[in-house]
């Protein structure tokens, strides 16, 4: 080690806070490496921010960090007044330096294909490394210490001179093959985005890449410091087709990288020593203040006439929803009118065809009653629609009355079980009814209601059931205080999109044709929102065409 | 994801070496410009040239 003598003779400083140090030399120094990690790093995290979870996000991270770690360790290493120290930064920047070129593979990789590279191609750049594993603590890492004239740096060996450099430039080359290769598989409106990410992650390595090799052969640091602007290059880009084509899904204004920059580079001004230096930065501030300002400015007034456009679309819009609304109402209107006006005739010519068949206006023919009784079904089908569509025309045009009490469901479904029965065995079938109840079964609800709610879905079981049976089963949750009425037949059955859309107006089953029922489609409708009303709920399950259906009526339970 | 967990643990045992080398043994060779100052003295360990 080093001893006090040696500070006499070679004026070395001692550095403070590992980074700041009179040992620090040339006007870019802290310019050169605190600017770009900055910039980059920012850059990173913010569209890390946005899309936690996207591979091209996570890469471009890494790249920013193993370049912040590099300069910052390039950094420390210029700032050391100790050769140990110095030489273990040197031959560790190795890593970095490879990292950087490894990290922007992936992102670009990323950008492409939204995922990383394959199993093998990671093994290739694992492959890669092994010479540094072998070799990074050797002489063919770094050579010597070199303390001519007082002089602090490393000679590098074969491994900087040679091997990293070689496996930098492959590395470009593989980026440049693999852009060229996806170029027409990417989507043609990402092709310019992909250009200019390239280009930006390009520029960036071969600068990075011209510091470290001129800085080599010619020994001289300072020309060095130059490749790391290649980062500032690389975020311009990026920021360019952030703002633009909102790349990485970020949104991001103008104002915004505006306001950043100008922080980034006005922040930057206070590590630089000369005053030409900071007349160079003035500029490159006020270029950038000019440019994203001109952007702003034509930003704000583009938003100024979309929002002027947008107002009076609102308008237009507001005049509109108010001339839907009164023709939604005479629609509701006319339909009630018409199904009232309607309601009236057909159950006169039901009434009257029932009478003729019970020979009240003296013997009918046997001829005539045929055509009598599929009057009188017609009618009753005729006077089922209307009632349909009333129910939907109150419940539209809120005008549903619901006579709120509470009940006992279980005697209600038994009952209506008891009635339907004949007309299920008519058709074949075995209509069962099951209680499983702990509960006195009471609930809070209108009684005509509930009765047409579970009327409609016992019917509807036998109408779509050829053979088999119909099981309606009772059961109750005194802990969740609900009330469940199953309706299980060993019908038609349904489908996965039936059960998405059996619950809305005018819709059927697919295959309701084949068991020849004919039905508005507004039943399963109606007596939802019968349910809801009540704070009550119907859902539909089946295993699939043909494996019969499930229908649950829930309701509060009143304890 | 298990090949690049084994590279970074690589990496660290690596940067670890290089560590004990150039700082605990400070096992490097240091060059002395033969015309100007000596300043082979000013080094209690570490190989000259």
């Amino acid at each position: 080690m080093l001893d006090q003598s040696q500070f006499e003779i070679c004026e070395w400083g001692s550095t403070s806070w590992l980074f700041f140090s009179e040992n620090i030399w040339g006007d870019f120094i802290y310019y050169s490496h605190l600017f770009p990690s900055l910039t980059g790093l920012i850059v990173a995290l913010f569209v890390f921010r946005y899309s936690t979870d996207s591979k091209t996000a996570q890469a471009l991270l890494f790249v920013t960090t193993a370049f912040t770690a590099w300069s910052l360790i390039d950094l420390f290493l210029w700032a050391s007044d100790r050769p140990d120290l110095i030489m273990f930064a040197w031959s560790s920047l190795i890593y970095f330096d490879l990292l950087v070129y490894v990290g922007s593979f992936y992102f670009v990789y990323a950008y492409i294909t939204e995922g990383r590279p394959g199993i093998w191609q990671e093994i290739v750049i694992f492959a890669l490394f092994i010479p540094l594993f072998l070799f990074a603590h050797t002489e063919l890492n770094l050579l010597a210490y070199d303390f001519t004239n007082c002089w602090r740096e490393a000679i590098e060996g074969p491994l900087w001179q040679w091997y990293v450099y070689i496996v930098e430039i492959l590395i470009a080359l593989a980026i440049l093959v693999l852009v060229i290769l996806n170029y027409h598989i990417v989507p043609k409106t990402k092709r310019v985005e992909l250009v200019l990410v390239t280009t930006g992650v390009l520029l960036f390595l071969a600068l990075f890449s011209l510091g470290n090799i001129l800085g080599s052969i010619e020994t001289d640091w300072e020309i060095g410091q130059i490749g790391l602007f290649g980062m500032p290059i690389l975020v311009c880009f990026l920021a360019y087709t952030i703002v633009r084509y909102e790349a990485f899904k970020v949104k991001i204004l103008t104002a915004e990288v505006l306001f950043i920059g100008t922080f980034i580079l006005l922040l930057s001004i206070l590590f630089v020593r000369t005053i030409e230096n900071k007349q160079v930065i003035a500029m490159v501030t006020l270029v950038l203040f000019t440019v994203l300002g001109y952007l702003l400015i034509r930003n704000v007034r583009q938003e100024v006439n979309q929002r002027e456009q947008i107002e009076r679309l609102a308008v237009k819009l507001e005049k509109a929803n108010v001339r839907l609304k009164e023709i939604d109402k005479l629609k509701s209107e006319f339909v009630s009118i018409a199904s009232h006006q309607l309601r009236s005739p057909v159950t006169a010519i039901r009434g009257y065809a029932s009478l003729l068949l019970e020979n009240s206006y003296g013997h009918m023919p046997e001829a005539a009653k045929d055509p009598l009784t599929r009057i009188e079904e017609s009618a009753k089908l005729i006077a089922t629609s209307i009632e349909d569509y009333l129910n939907v025309s109150r419940i539209e045009g809120g005008n549903m009355k619901y006579n709120l009490s509470d009940f006992s469901l279980r005697d209600e479904v038994e009952h209506i079980c008891d009635d339907l029965r004949p007309i299920a065995l008519k058709s074949g079938l075995v209509l069962l009814f099951r209680s499983d109840i702990k509960s006195r079964s009471v609930v809070h609800a209108d009684i005509g209601k509930t009765q047409q709610i579970i009327h409609n879905l016992i019917n509807n079981a036998i109408k779509y059931t050829k053979q088999g049976s119909i099981v309606v089963h009772l059961k109750d949750d005194t802990r969740a205080k609900k009330i469940t009425v199953d309706i299980t037949d060993t019908g038609i059955g349904m489908n996965e999109h039936t059960m998405h859309t059996i619950f809305q107006k005018f819709e059927r089953a697919e295959n309701a044709n084949s068991v020849n029922v004919s039905g508005t489609g507004l039943g399963l409708y109606v007596a939802l929102q019968m349910a809801k009303a009540m704070e009550g709920n119907i859902t539909a399950h089946s295993d699939g065409d043909g494996r019969g259906s499930r229908f649950s009526l829930t309701l509060p339970l009143v304890m | 994801m298990a090949v690049r967990v084994l590279l970074m643990l690589c990496i660290c045992s690596s940067i670890g070496l290089i560590y004990y080398t150039k700082v605990v043994l400070a096992d490097f060779i240091i060059l002395t410009n033969p015309d100007g100052p000596d300043t082979s003295d000013y080094f209690t360990e570490g190989k000259e040239q």
